[in-house]
């Protein structure tokens, strides 16, 4: 009853707060300074060591009638940084178009470095386009790159049309906000986790991890459907993310922006369950025909017995989970050298990660890894 | 009263739960190897954010450039939690619809659904491409500006998808360095759930010879969100940027406020002489044809024509004739004639052939031939 009645008078009340509160913000959202930032921006001249790469910037007004005062900021995070972050202020004129080719070097005076711009106005009426590009080995080849405005940097972003083998993929991440951040990269292919990276990003910085399949030790995966979900520690830090994932062949990338995730559910602590695995005619069972399963939470045990031969297991790194080269039936007429000594068994514990949940792991016999492979699941 | 007002407020509650998010990729196509134009493919990734729920997702093909299929073909699909979805060449391999454009809506319950694409060419180069977001409605506007927008070394064609269910008209200004300049303008009708591409947007208005790389779109309707992109296109290796519209504001009323310089005549309609011998000159797949018959026709010299030249389907390109004084220009779909005069002299005596110059089908680069005798 209480519901029923709280409810019709709850929601009016809160049409009415709503409506207030845009006409008190209305007048004043004219007056808020926005902040764009082009989370990747770069000028690596012709004839340094590495493929000359530049961006290209234009800054708009969207304004019939007022002119726009624009200021920015190069924070740049790689290569040879100048000791203080560059800026310059300008104005456009209503409806104008401003150009900076190759803005960090001809703006900012920072050759062979790389980073993020801000561009900061009264309003928000400016808008921000880029491209970065290539000259070698052929030219051009490039990415579109946007100004992105605040509400596009998240806690969880998922990064999708990951590849590798024919392409290869840079993440970046960049941090807008005036405190630090702790971000972890996974990186995954269908529901495999395939590896993760964690890197700490000072107020205003950033990062990009080049070939980050081969960087979480999967260099010679190939895919076209991989995803990384990018997370910072708190749920109130927020950064821009992205990925270029780029053809091999011809150095064209393509500029992938980061978009809102969720964060791995988490629940309540589940009880503790310990699980037994055997070892025998090159299959883990549970493991290699089915999954062994395992609940995100609780605490798991897994005990590895031999029914027959000598066999590893690979442990998942991902996990946490430590693998071991000595599980052994130790039965009589063993060929695969049992026999004369004690069956030797394996477990160990562990507990999978809320963020884990989902995902399928792989692992293998350190004996046979070619014939013996299996997978466990978190749930 | 009550128990209306209680139903209303659960009505409300229930509908931010369930209502269904239409993600569009607006520009999607399938032009295989061995057509005449270059091949072209749209690789698209659909992901499910959820940890814990499924999600069903119904993929509607929204052609609107090639040889479309006379109903919208759809799929249907549950993505399980965290999964995501591999549709290479989706256009072709999921729509069944080769040798196409256009757009696909992506609709679910919910808003855990991303959607991410790369269309791209693999020649003259295997392979570039750009990226193409999927773009929630939200990202649709009345008026949008295009930046970051280039041509001479580069090329651009604009793109505009409607994906209301009533047609519109949507105008795209061209504008050059600091927003003083308007190069052309070209307004364009768009069906329900339908869009268009005009390739070479430069050329479109006129003003082909124009070198720059600050140029900028507005487009704007007459009241529908569309969404609106340009692919900006470097001519040397052919590779691509998407540029997705930003909203712009509506310009006010009455006169431009900035110096603008009267567009070039794109679409001449210039007084024809007395004796002017009028002669339609029309395209479509795959085929010019003069007044209404085949893709060849007889000029006298000294003879004054009117040539009136429009597409009866997608856009097309004349590639002009500039012997006999005819300029490039592009027919596109729905647009006005173009005219243009011609008066052959002595010297033009024989056939002059030309073909289609702007990527329209499988069966692009048909040809015709204007043949001047004594």
């Amino acid at each position: 009853m209480q519901v029923r009645g709280t409810c019709p008078r709850d929601f009016s009340r809160g049409i009415l707060r709503a409506a207030a509160l845009a006409l008190l913000l209305a007048p004043s959202l004219s007056l808020f300074a926005e902040t764009l930032t082009i989370p990747a921006v770069t000028s690596l001249p012709v004839g340094t060591a590495a493929s000359p790469f530049f961006s290209d910037v234009r800054v708009f007004n969207t304004s019939y009638t007022s002119p726009a005062s624009v200021t920015a900021v190069y924070r740049c995070f790689l290569g040879t940084c100048p000791a203080v972050a560059p800026q310059v202020t300008f104005t456009l004129s209503p409806r104008e178009s401003r150009a900076f080719d190759d803005m960090v070097f001809a703006t900012f005076n920072a050759p062979s470095s790389a980073g993020a711009v801000e561009l900061t106005s009264s309003g928000s009426n400016i808008r921000v386009t880029s491209r970065l590009y290539s000259t070698v080995p052929m030219p051009t080849v490039g990415m579109f790159i946007p100004g992105l405005r605040n509400s596009e940097a998240h806690s969880v972003s998922v990064l999708t049309s990951l590849s590798n083998g024919a392409f290869r993929t840079n993440v970046g991440i960049y941090n807008g906000e005036d405190s630090g951040v702790v971000v972890t990269i996974r990186l995954f292919n269908g529901t495999t986790q395939l590896g993760s990276q964690a890197v700490t990003l000072g107020p205003h910085s950033g990062t990009q991890i080049n070939r980050i399949f081969d960087v979480v030790g999967q260099a010679g995966l190939t895919t076209t459907n991989a995803y990384a979900v990018v997370e910072t520690n708190s749920p109130n830090a927020e950064v821009f993310s992205y990925a270029a994932v780029i053809d091999n062949t011809t150095t064209d990338p393509i500029f992938v922006t980061g978009a809102e995730d969720e964060r791995a559910p988490i629940g309540p602590a589940p009880s503790a369950q310990t699980i037994n695995v055997s070892l025998s005619n090159y299959a883990f069972t549970p493991g290699s025909s089915n999954p062994i399963q395992v609940t995100a939470g609780a605490a798991t045990t897994l005990f590895f017995e031999s029914a027959a031969g000598s066999h590893g297991f690979s442990g998942i790194s991902q996990l946490g989970i430590a693998g071991s080269n000595n599980i052994s039936a130790g039965t009589d007429g063993d060929p695969y050298g049992g026999g004369g000594h004690a069956p030797t068994t394996y477990q160990v514990a562990f507990t999978a990660p809320a963020s884990a949940r989902g995902q399928t792991f792989e692992f293998w016999c350190t004996i046979h890894p070619t014939l013996m492979r299996g997978t466990l699941h978190v749930n | 009263m009550k128990k209306l007002t209680l139903f209303l407020c659960a009505f409300v509650f229930l509908s931010a739960f369930l209502a269904g998010e239409t993600v569009t990729l607006p520009a999607v196509t399938s032009l295989p190897v061995g057509a005449a134009a270059s091949p072209f493919f749209s690789d698209v990734r659909v992901f499910n954010t959820s940890y814990t729920s499924s999600v069903s997702v119904t993929a509607v093909y929204r052609c609107f450039l090639g040889t479309c299929p006379s109903a919208a073909p759809q799929v249907a699909f549950a993505l399980a939690p965290r999964e995501s979805r591999a549709f290479d060449d989706m256009v072709f391999a999921a729509f069944n619809a080769p040798s196409s454009a256009g757009a696909v809506e992506f609709t679910s319950s919910g808003t855990s659904v991303r959607v991410t694409s790369r269309l791209y060419s693999t020649a003259p180069i295997p392979t570039v491409g750009m990226f193409i977001p999927g773009l929630r409605s939200s990202d649709a506007h009345t008026t949008a500006v295009l930046t970051s927008i280039a041509n001479g070394a580069f090329r651009t064609n604009i793109g505009l998808y409607n994906g209301n269910d009533v047609g519109t008209v949507a105008t795209i200004k061209l504008f050059n360095g600091s927003g003083s300049a308007l190069l052309g303008v070209q307004t364009v009708p768009l069906g329900p759930r339908s869009g268009t591409q005009i390739n070479r947007i430069f050329d479109a208005v006129g003003q082909g010879a124009v070198s720059t790389t600050n140029a900028y779109a507005v487009v704007e309707s007459d009241g529908a969100a569309l969404f609106t992109y340009a692919a900006v296109i470097d001519n040397a290796t052919t590779d691509p940027i998407f540029v997705p519209g930003a909203e712009d504001q509506r310009g006010p009323a009455g006169p431009v406020v900035t110096a603008t310089p009267a567009p070039p005549a794109a679409t001449p309609t210039p007084t024809p002489a007395p004796s002017a011998i009028t002669v339609t000159l029309t395209a479509q797949q795959f085929r010019w044809s003069f007044n209404g018959g085949g893709n060849t026709f007889t000029m006298q010299v000294g003879q004054t024509y009117e040539v009136h030249m429009r597409s009866l389907d997608v856009t097309h390109g004349f590639p002009g004739l500039p012997e006999l004084g005819m300029a490039q220009r592009a027919l596109l779909s729905g647009a006005a004639e173009i005219v243009q005069i011609v008066q052959p002299t002595a010297a033009q005596v024989g056939n002059h052939v030309f073909a289609c110059d702007i990527e329209c089908g499988v069966g692009h680069g048909f040809a015709g031939t204007i043949s001047v005798a004594q």
